[in-house]
């Protein structure tokens, strides 16, 4: 049994109680995630597993109507809608801030690797993960 | 005066009553409206701080203290509340009278504009990017072609036998004859080298770097690059600086100018000075090395290598912490050629106000130093350490040529290697320490005004031994593997 803290509340709580995140995925089996059950986000790995699979990374249903998460959980090809921004770091806000990403806007995961690629309205932004993840987002469907 | 308009957009009743407070406060001309300014001060504009500041006195304590409230009522910096209260107005209107079509099509821009952003096939893109715009165009043809055909056909076999004839039959006094032409004269030295051999590397490599830019490309690179990057201490954004260095190390050094943090601006102030050779170089080198694919396998092994560690080790040593990467990508484009054109002439034009003078007061001063015995001086001065590192006494003044412009000893290097005095193994050496040996005069005065003396110095201080260093090393480990190139 393990105890792993999630990464979005910072609740702290035991693998053997947490459901697996996603029941329906056709990958569940494989999927390592754990469903916090505090907040109810699913980044809580619930083990370590080895290679680089991409079953590891966050599922494109991951938190499809949850709280607002960081936008580095969203998978590629996932779309996020911004609803803030972390504001604790006055220069980082002010390059999202020009760059276009504000809270409303709709977001697109176009690539997470070597970068984070995002779609923005017509236009392509690019943001490494530190700053990637002073965004938050609420999980859209994508059609 | 009319009553105002009605506001479209009113902002959220507490930034209003904040907007109206210092307006009623703000007692002094200014060339904007009250309102407007008022707005500045809450977003934290800094030339309306310093606007305010100087004419209001006593007053901005009070400005001060009402932004600081609102922002403690918000609980975020209102710059950010504003900016947010734009994009929905913005939004609102857009909404009215914009559509979009549900899906984007997805061309052959678009696809090889994602591709370039990918590890894979971006990295191999990169690499033909490099084959044919850096090795081909700018070595095979630049410096090779171009310059052949200059050289040799105009001044040595056209311009300089003529000068020199008319020099000689017009003016009595050799030492006139010599500070214009003969073997180290302003026409045939000075002139010969900026027009025959650097001007046609430097064009080709201005006109490249321009299609590059204006196709949307130095984006992706930053983007790719960002994690290797991220380990010398620096971010994405420093791709532009740094590849702007293969063309001309003191342009790159002003620009280097626009990022972020000192530590950053250092780091790539040191890498340019150090590992990133000038277009000058490159092309002379890749010409010299062209015929020997090892040599020249070798040379760009052993630069990346140090840049690697030197970068690395600066990032460890130096005090600060690199800034987050972001950078607005562009869709990839096809270059306008006549913005292409007149883009390479600015920078030609650039280069040649600011190389020419270089090249003839260079031609001057070797030409004085000769005169006063001055420059064979340092010659033997420097023959040591050229013969310690494995190289003919006839390299010493080509490092000495290297310090009055990079690029002229990477002529002097050329004329050497065309001459066949350098054994393969010699060249491989000479390229690498010529490449990592001290910066030009030009490049080091932009050091000094750009970073400050100290930090010049020390950057110099440091690459001189190194470069030495470094060629010794080869040198020896050359002869110890036995490796004739």
């Amino acid at each position: 049994m393990v105890r792993i803290k999630c990464s979005l509340c910072g609740y702290v709580f035991e693998t053997a109680g947490a459901a697996p995140a996603f029941g329906g995925c056709p990958l569940s089996k494989k999927c390592a995630r754990a469903r916090c059950p505090n907040c109810g986000y699913a980044a809580a790995l619930l083990r370590r597993r080895r290679g680089w699979g991409w079953h590891r990374r966050p599922c494109a249903g991951d938190a499809a109507g949850l709280g607002p998460f960081p936008l580095t959980a969203l998978p590629k090809g996932g779309r996020g809608r911004v609803v803030r921004l972390d504001t604790s770091d006055r220069l980082r806000l002010q390059k999202l801030l020009s760059l276009g990403v504000l809270p409303g806007v709709q977001v697109e995961v176009a690539q997470r690797f070597p970068c984070f690629v995002l779609n923005v309205g017509l236009a392509q932004v690019a943001l490494d993960a530190t700053t990637a993840a002073a965004v938050y987002v609420t999980a859209e469907d994508a059609d | 005066m009319a009553a105002a308009p009605p506001l479209l957009f009113p902002y959220p009743p507490v930034l209003e009553e904040a907007v109206a407070a210092i307006v009623s406060l703000l007692a002094a001309e200014y060339p904007l409206a009250p309102r407007a300014l008022a707005l500045l001060l809450l977003a934290d504009d800094a030339e309306a701080w310093y606007l305010v500041a100087a004419r209001e006195g006593e007053r901005v304590e009070q400005v001060r203290r009402i932004v600081q409230e609102t922002q403690d009522r918000l609980g975020e910096p209102l710059n950010y509340t504003l900016l947010r209260h734009y994009h929905e107005a913005a939004a609102t209107l857009a909404a009215d009278v914009v559509s979009l079509p549900a899906r984007q099509r997805q061309g052959w821009g678009n696809r090889l504009g994602a591709w370039t952003m990918r590890p894979w096939p971006g990295l191999p893109i990169l690499g033909l990017v490099l084959y044919f715009g850096l090795y081909q165009a700018v070595g095979v043809f630049g410096a090779g072609t171009v310059v052949d055909f200059l050289e040799s056909r105009v001044f040595e076999a056209w311009l300089n036998p003529w000068i020199n004839s008319l020099v000689c039959s017009s003016i009595p006094w050799p030492w006139l004859q010599e500070l214009l032409a003969l073997d180290y004269g302003l026409v045939t030295l000075g002139l010969r080298y900026a027009v025959a051999i650097i001007l046609p590397i430097v064009g080709i490599f201005f006109l490249v770097f321009s299609l590059i830019e204006d196709s949307g490309y130095l984006p992706r690179l930053a983007l790719l690059a960002d994690r290797f990057f991220k380990a010398i201490g620096l971010n994405g954004r420093a791709v532009i600086p740094l590849v702007l260095g293969f063309g001309c190390d003191t342009m790159a050094t002003v620009v280097s100018r626009t990022l972020e943090t000192r530590q950053e601006r250092v780091i790539a102030t040191l890498l340019l000075a150090l590992a990133i050779p000038c277009s000058a170089q490159l092309g002379v080198i890749l010409a010299i090395l062209s015929g020997r694919p090892l040599a020249l396998l070798l040379w760009a092994g052993i630069v990346l290598f140090i840049l690697l560690l030197v970068g690395y080790l600066a990032a460890r040593v130096l005090p600060g912490s690199g800034r987050g990467f972001y950078m607005d990508i562009p869709p990839l484009r096809w270059p306008r050629l006549g913005n292409v054109l007149a883009k390479t002439l600015a920078r030609i034009q650039w280069y040649l106000l600011e190389v020419l003078p270089f090249f003839l007061l260079a031609s001057t001063l070797i030409w004085a130093g000769r005169l006063t015995g001055l420059f064979p001086l340092a010659v033997r001065a420097l023959t040591p350490l050229t013969t310690a590192i494995g190289l003919p006494p006839a390299m010493a003044p080509v490092f000495l040529y290297g310090f009055f412009r990079r690029d002229y000893g990477a002529a002097g290097l050329y004329d050497l290697a065309a001459g066949g005095a350098l054994t393969g193994t010699q060249m491989l050496v000479a390229a690498t320490t010529l490449t990592l040996f001290v910066p030009c005069i030009a490049q080091f005065s932009v050091m000094l005004k750009e970073r400050g003396w100290r930090t010049a110095l020390g950057i110099v201080l440091f690459i001189f031994p190194f470069a030495f260093a470094c060629g010794f090393l080869l040198h020896r480990l050359l002869l110890v593997a036995g490796l004739t190139l």
